[in-house]
């Protein structure tokens, strides 16, 4: 029954994720591939392709945008988190369900929305943080507000008895308690951000698109190998984000 | 040493009327026990006294200054809690000297003052360990050296003592005591043990439905229940007493 249920898993898994994956890999590494189970000859001329620019840009744009846009996204989560935590006023519910409303909204729905609004703003990186904030900032603040809604209440009585102010407080305490929670909030918000195309794909303009736009864009022209090259490196970029930020955020476990 | 007066205090939760007009007087250097059952309202008094709640009327003064708008961090209450509260990120030293460092002090007397808080409560050693690293018994001597290193006007106990086991229990009640005379703090405590308040109490107040039914020495409290509810508190003391000669065989 163990071994039923773990190949069932395992199963899943790979034709979910591992197997697409291992084929944009492939698909990335094979100048042809017809009808033969695996390519057959593999060479990097696709990979060689993105020496063009505007792929050096992509990479360089997404990892602008989506750091800005996680950073900002964490920073709300976390004083959002601290406002339902610690504070009393009338609407706290409204106010959590607000903060997680974009994940019930379509995220092609509220680009056309930021469109009208901030038309000014187009081809500008800030229209995309704008986008990437609201579509990042439920995720993100989930884990936050699940770990730091869980602080001991006495901790933070007994740090004011000890003269400590609000702002110490929030600085020495609470957020040293809440780091496991903002880490896993930016890992996540990073991961969605940075693969996000719902939002990118209306807000984007010449100079200010994405990896995932330009993955987009190259299997629209048919260039499979090259959207597949520029896959594998948003996925190798992406882990590699992920990575920094448990790794910035390592510490002593509480 | 401070004198601590509650002046017809009130406090309600929603509908819930925690603290009822409430009025108490505590003397400078004084050990009083607030005693009751759950609910009785003690917890929300000393809450009160802490400065974690404000009251609904009535006022608060510490020696004659009145503390009931000022603000918790600037009250210089300490407390202890029954779960010692210990900040879980920091070490046992880090936890007693943040009072000072909150107090922007010169390294060189948080250094000193930390190193004497550790010789006064016995924990030497212990400075490095992280709260989870300690048992209950040093997790509650760390708490009690971090609220008095910052020498509080007051000393609150939140029933400090019943998450140990019996034996360290009446020791550390022994200890505690013994302390707070030589420091000459005033201290409220507050717990639902008749028996620890007998022990340790200079006066005890016996607490129900928010007000205060008896207030007096132990053994006055102990032998004059002046009230129904009091009188039925003690006479359970005293049939645990009863119980426990019998299983020792005293007949």
């Amino acid at each position: 029954m163990k071994v039923l249920r773990l190949s069932f898993v395992s199963a899943t898994l790979f034709f979910t994720i591992a197997f697409p994956l291992a084929v944009v890999v492939a698909l990335s590494l094979a100048p042809r591939w017809g009808y033969e189970v695996i390519p057959t000859e593999y060479s990097l001329v696709w990979w060689s392709m993105l020496r063009e620019p505007k792929f050096f840009r992509a990479i360089i744009n997404t990892i602008i945008v989506s750091g800005t846009a996680v950073a900002l996204a964490v920073s709300f989560g976390v004083y959002v988190s601290y406002i339902l935590t610690f504070l009393q006023f009338r609407g706290k519910e409204f106010l959590s369900v607000l903060v997680m409303s974009p994940m019930y909204v379509a995220s092609i729905v509220i680009a056309l929305g930021l469109l009208t609004v901030f038309a000014h703003l187009r081809n500008t990186p800030w229209i995309l943080i704008v986008g990437l904030f609201l579509v990042v900032t439920p995720i993100g603040f989930r884990p936050i507000y699940a770990v730091m809604r869980k602080i001991d209440r006495n901790l933070i009585e007994a740090a004011e008895s000890l003269g400590a102010s609000r702002l110490t407080v929030l600085t020495r305490i609470v957020l040293p308690l809440t780091r496991s929670g903002i880490v896993a909030g930016a890992a996540l918000a990073l991961g969605l951000s940075m693969s996000e195309i719902g939002v990118v794909i209306l807000l984007y303009g010449p100079s200010w698109y994405t990896m995932a736009v330009q993955i987009y864009i190259e299997s629209q022209w048919g260039l499979i190998g090259v959207a597949a090259a520029m896959g594998t490196l948003l996925i190798a970029v992406a882990s590699t984000a992920i990575l920094v930020v448990h790794r910035l955020g390592a510490g002593t476990a509480v | 040493m401070t004198r601590v007066v509650l002046s017809h205090v009130s406090k309600s939760f929603s509908k819930v009327e925690a603290v009822k007009d409430l009025s108490l007087e505590i003397q400078e250097g004084e050990f009083l026990t607030l005693l009751g059952p759950s609910g009785c309202g003690k917890t929300t008094a000393l809450r009160l006294i802490l400065g974690a709640l404000h009251p609904d009327k009535g006022d608060i003064y510490f020696d004659d200054e009145p503390v009931t708008n000022l603000p918790l961090h600037e009250r210089n209450v300490g407390i202890v809690y029954q779960n010692y509260a210990l900040f879980p990120h920091l070490t046992a030293r880090e936890n007693v000297a943040f009072g000072l460092r909150v107090r922007q002090l010169p390294q060189q007397e948080i250094a000193a003052r930390t190193r004497e808080a550790f010789k006064l409560l016995q924990i030497q050693g212990l400075e490095e360990r992280y709260p989870r690293e300690l048992s209950g018994g040093q997790q509650q001597r760390v708490a009690l050296a971090r609220t008095l290193v910052v020498e509080p006007r007051l000393l609150l106990l939140d029933e400090p003592l019943s998450n140990l086991d019996a034996k360290l229990r009446a020791n550390l009640r022994h200890e505690l005591r013994n302390f707070q005379k030589w420091l000459g703090i005033t201290t409220i405590y507050v717990t639902h043990d008749q028996e620890e308040a007998l022990a340790i109490s200079d006066r005890i107040a016996i607490m129900n439905n928010g007000q205060v039914i008896q207030l007096g020495k132990p053994l006055d409290v102990y032998f004059h229940p002046r009230h129904p509810f009091a009188k039925e508190f003690f006479s359970d003391v005293i049939r645990q007493r009863l119980e426990e000669l019998v299983a020792l065989g005293v007949t």
